[in-house]
């Protein structure tokens, strides 16, 4: 019996090993890009006129109580743990609303779950403008990426407001900067590591892995997209030299000893003075790459809290507070309203459908 | 010197009248929230966020800091109290903590958890400011092959949760490694194993998992065993150790803290694998390995104290790197960035005395756990002399609205009774329900940083860097080790059968078993 | 073949799955039946199999998931299938302790019609959290616990279901602001807002 058993442990052991070395082999059939491209989304956007600016002169608080008067707390769902970008961002918004309205407003988290429960949780809300969908580029992205009914998921909502725009920005370690390395040495090293170059993003088929991919395709190099769950996560790669370059937003540099190699901005942004544009360094078409975050209501709102909510978030952000904020993190503090932001919310999904497709990611 | 007059300025900023009271509400705070299964000690910090906008910077992170020290110490109490562990790192105190409970040996438990978790504190705090930046440069050496290889040393503990079970205890972890796949390809690929549940996109939730297992799987047990009259009246009288009882733990504490410290500096792997590590640090070399599980005070000290020691060690890459260590650290970091600060060398440079004063306010806070763990020892204690009906009853609503809590979702709660129903079965067929926590906690860990390094460099990283062969050779030796010495235990077994007739027990009692002597 | 499997797998809804793991549990207790050597561990031996279905169904599952186009060295699939085939031999060495008795036997049952009334009920008062609200089904799961587990006294049936809603509304959704159920019949009179 000991024998046996001995027989059977060294079979088991060898089995394992053989099957664990082809468990890096193939599926039946590989997936891949076939055939022409043909978009399979709906149209979302809509037709309509954005908010007139408030008068210079007006007293906000009176003039928003007059468009609409909540009688109850506010909710902005949000698919960020407490601390995270979406999260500050709207807590900051809540601080400075004070200013402009008694309601209260509060901020719930529903994470997980690739941020679809955020999103249900709203939907499973009734449209009466006492829920608010705090979304980002992501919530677009993941619904394309994972196929969930764009009807229900991104069409069911009124985009009301766009509030930031965070720039896309190409990241190194300061250590590598003090040796001479710049936007084109890194290209430069793209091309002697002939593809194998290591670009630190949260994860494939997202944002970041794209704005990689339009970045290597406008300056004719190719790297490896390396996913590292989150942008602190994607530093720490930079700094331990795991990765050489982050897909990042400026703020991810803050306070750590890393350098921003190039900024997807207009104009150089204060704070990152020494880090030139993407247009300075010759590639303009890398000019327009970045985040957004703003928000959303169901479709069936009432059109007075929708109104209401504009004007708020113009005045919020037109506020010195959240100007500073944002500057202190290198963001845009733009307030984009319904059709211009839905425009931005179809050219997010095309864009996600069409590099999905084009890696092959798409089902 | 340079330390000193830096701690110097610290404790000037830090030792006024409202920061001082802020560490201590925090502190309270932390405990009191800390000791209710299902909230966290992020949820618990991030609950105390809004409160800190109005302060200033250091009064505001005095706050925090001892809100995260508080509920560190008091998500073990649960574990120890109810089989319900408040964090996945939490999970290993309840191995001997409640054993030792339930035989009536709550107040020594609760007391090494409270003194093991004052001595990790102090030694997470003293490395923060001694060895900071040397620290965080070192874990700058760990890429995703040594974190692999460092999951897989992790995951080799098995050998030992396992003992002569290991097979049961091999199917157990691999069953928690085969459901860590659920959910989005961590990568970023294809959505697997969710059959239509949207929810399970991110996977099964870990606390409800940790709450089903555990506080569940054990009620279930207890409920089936059920008797009316006699079971619902047993009370136990407790006793609390003298100091010179929890001296004589002092290397266990020591041990587990550098263990618990040296993993928390590593941005990415988690409290837990700390945790776990340090137990199995303990068992292996401990001389009476078999009394781990069933109520080994040392046990406990080395799962409290890992598991305080890593507060301090996650603090090293968020101060030294500007890089958070883990949930908890990650919104104490937006509380800096709240405030103005951006946590790094810059800040390091910068702001000297606010991060000094931080380091100040973390000494100030293991005391303080140290004084209101005391003061509440005995309220806790008390717990298992709850009459079984009410306790029975409050640990179901307490894991109903703990699993719930979390994301606002009835679908946890139903995971929760799912795996309530799992570890009531495998508890029932002898099949170990440790090893479950261990695949869940580390597999997302353990394929992330594989894949990463296979991506990189291909398998070459794992037989090339040096870290990870070091890893990798460890978490060998570490499973084959206790075959070698059961082999041999059993030849010596034989041989002794073969002189005597009958064979002694010759394993020698523990010094720490009876505490009772020692009063 | 192995990708239309895993995408008929894939496909089918949740429910779906516990019937195909309860048909596999019931293919391997029929197929212990002739053995009676093992009787006193089926029950060691069901757990074994429903770890084992749930490696082979996600093994299966792994030949469905979409691979891109750019080489990536691992996949999706990768993981589970590894997992998979370390367990392979781990079922097979402890089918082996098992049958050769080198386990204990099954512990006999104890009260687990007690149990499943408890948890039946529990799941019942979960299902009517929708219904009537958190609050009133926790009070009366509570009340109804405690009855079957033998709290007689009425002090206890009342203060401790009362305690435990004062406790949940004023720390997790007063505190925590967690939005426990209040229920359709409390939204209807209420108006949706609560």
């Amino acid at each position: 019996m000991k024998k046996i058993t001995k027989w059977l442990f060294s079979l088991a052991a060898m089995f394992t090993l053989a099957l664990a070395l082809t468990a890096c082999g193939g599926n039946d059939d590989e997936n891949g890009t076939d055939g022409e491209f043909v978009s399979n989304l709906p149209d979302i956007r809509v037709t309509a006129t954005p908010p007139a600016a408030p008068p210079a002169d007006v007293d906000p608080v009176e003039f928003l109580a007059n468009i609409w008067q909540p009688t109850r707390p506010i909710t902005i769902v949000t698919h960020v743990a407490p601390g995270g970008g979406m999260d500050v961002a709207t807590r900051t918004f809540i601080e400075i609303a004070r200013c402009f309205t008694d309601a209260t407003i509060v901020v719930e988290n529903v994470v997980g779950g690739g941020t679809r429960p955020a999103s249900t949780e709203v939907q499973s809300r009734p449209a009466d403008g006492y829920t608010i969908f705090g979304a980002a580029m992501s919530n677009v992205n993941n619904a394309v990426a994972q196929q969930w009914p764009i009807q229900d998921y991104i069409g069911g909502y009124y985009w009301i407001a766009k509030i930031q725009r965070d720039p896309a920005a190409i990241i190194i370690n300061n250590s590598a900067r003090d040796a001479g390395m710049d936007f084109n040495g890194i290209l430069q090293q793209a091309r002697d590591m002939n593809g194998g170059q290591i670009w630190a993003v949260p994860l494939l088929g997202g944002n970041k892995h794209f704005e990689a991919l339009l970045t290597w395709q406008a300056t004719d190099t190719m790297g490896i997209a390396m996913p590292f769950e989150s942008g602190p996560l994607g530093a720490a790669a930079v700094l331990a030299g795991e990765a050489h370059v982050q897909m990042g937003n400026p703020f991810d540099t803050a306070g750590r000893d890393l350098w921003v190699a190039a900024i997807a901005s207009p104009e150089r942004v204060p704070g990152f003075e020494d880090s030139p544009t993407f247009a300075e360094l010759g590639f303009p078409q890398l000019n327009d790459m970045h985040m957004w975050r703003g928000y959303a209501v169901r479709v069936g709102t009432p059109p007075a809290m929708i109104e209401w909510f504009q004007q708020l978030t113009y005045f919020i952000t037109h506020h010195p507070d959240w100007i500073a904020y944002n500057a202190g993190n290198a963001i845009a503090p733009t307030a984009v309203f319904t059709q211009e932001f839905h425009e931005i919310i179809q050219e997010t999904m095309e864009i996600t459908e069409y590099w999905l497709y084009y890696l092959g990611m798409l089902d | 010197m340079n330390t000193l007059q830096n701690l110097f300025d610290g404790a000037t900023v830090m030792m006024a009248a409202l920061p001082m009271l802020m560490v201590f509400i925090g502190v309270a705070a932390g405990i009191a929230l800390g000791t209710i299964p299902g909230i966290s000690t992020s949820m618990a910090v991030a609950l105390l966020l809004p409160f800190t906008f109005t302060m200033d910077p250091i009064s505001g992170m005095a706050l925090l800091l001892g809100c995260y020290k508080g509920g560190n110490y008091s998500g073990c109490i649960p574990a120890v109290t109810i089989n319900t562990p408040g964090t996945p790192s939490s999970v290993p105190t309840l191995f001997d903590g409640y054993p030792m409970a339930r035989n009536g040996r709550g107040g020594e438990a609760l007391g090494i958890l409270l003194w093991s978790s004052f001595v990790g504190g102090i030694f997470g705090t003293i490395v923060l400011v001694l060895f900071a930046s040397p620290m965080a440069r070192w874990a700058l050496n760990f890429w995703s092959a040594e974190y692999f290889a460092l999951c897989v040393l992790g995951l080799a503990s098995v050998a030992t949760l396992g003992g002569k079970q290991w097979p049961k205890a091999l199917i157990a972890v691999l069953f928690g490694l085969l459901i860590n796949t659920i959910g989005v390809d961590p990568m970023g690929g294809p959505v697997r194993y969710t059959f239509g549940i949207a929810r399970l996109f991110d996977g099964f939730g870990l606390m409800p998992i940790l709450i089903g297992l555990f506080a569940l799987g054990e009620v279930f047990h207890n409920i089936e065993n059920y008797a009316r009259g006699s079971a619902a009246h047993e009370k136990h009288v407790y006793t609390y150790p003298s100091l010179w009882y929890y001296w004589k733990l002092k290397w266990a504490m020591i041990r587990a803290s550098v263990v618990g410290t040296l993993v928390g500096i590593l941005p990415g792997a988690g409290s837990a694998i700390a945790s776990f590590l340090a137990y199995d640090v303990e068992k292996r070399i401990s001389k009476t390995p078999e009394k781990f599980g069933t109520g080994a005070p040392e046990g406990v000290a080395a799962s409290g104290a890992s598991d305080s020691a890593n507060t301090g060690g996650s603090l090293v890459p968020m101060l030294a790197l500007g890089i958070p260590g883990g949930p908890t650290v990650a919104v104490l970091m937006s509380a800096m960035m709240i405030h103005g600060l951006a946590p790094g060398p810059e800040m390091f440079r910068d702001e000297t005395a606010l991060v000094y004063g931080m380091f100040v306010a973390l000494f100030f806070s293991s005391f303080f756990v140290l004084l209101i763990g005391w003061a509440g020892l005995k309220l806790w204690v008390r717990t298992t002399n709850v009459k079984k009906p009410i306790l029975y009853t409050m640990i179901f609503m307490f894991t109903v609205i703990g699993s719930y809590s979390m994301r606002n979702s009835l679908f946890d709660v139903g995971v929760c009774i799912g795996f309530g129903v799992i570890g009531w079965l495998f508890k029932r067929f002898q099949y170990p329900v440790a090893p479950v926590v261990l695949g869940v906690v580390l597999g997302r860990i353990m394929e992330m940083n594989f894949r990463r390094a296979v991506l990189r460099d291909g398998m070459v990283s794992f037989y090339t860097r040096p870290l990870t062969v070091i890893f990798l050779t460890l978490a060998v030796a570490a499973v084959v080790t206790p075959f070698i010495q059961e082999h041999r235990a059993a030849k010596k077994r034989a041989a002794q059968a073969a002189l005597t007739p009958t064979v002694p027990d010759d394993s020698e009692p523990s010094d720490l078993s009876n505490p009772s002597e020692e009063r | 073949m192995l990708t239309q499997i895993g995408r008929w797998l894939a496909g089918m809804a949740w429910p779906w799955q516990f019937v195909f793991l309860a048909i596999f549990l019931a293919v391997v207790w029929v197929a212990t039946l002739p053995f009676k050597r093992i009787h006193p561990y089926r029950g060691q031996l069901m757990v074994l199999a429903g770890v084992f279905w749930v490696g082979i169904l996600f093994f299966l599952i792994s030949f469905s998931f979409t691979r891109p186009i750019f080489p990536m060295g691992t996949y999706a699939d990768t993981i589970p299938r590894i997992w998979f085939y370390a367990l392979v031999p781990v079922v097979v060495i402890t089918f082996i302790t098992i049958v050769t008795r080198k386990v204990d036997d099954d512990p006999k049952w104890g009260n687990v019609r007690l149990l499943g009334i408890i948890l039946g009920a529990l799941v019942a008062s979960i299902a009517l959290f929708d219904i009537v609200g958190y609050y009133v089904s926790s009070a009366a799961f509570i009340v109804f616990c405690m009855y079957m587990l033998g709290s007689r006294s009425k002090v206890e049936l009342i203060c401790v279901p009362a305690g435990w809603v004062l406790f949940s509304w004023g720390i997790f959704a007063q505190l925590l602001n967690v939005r426990l159920p209040v229920g359709r019949i409390f939204e209807a009179l209420t108006g949706g807002y609560y």
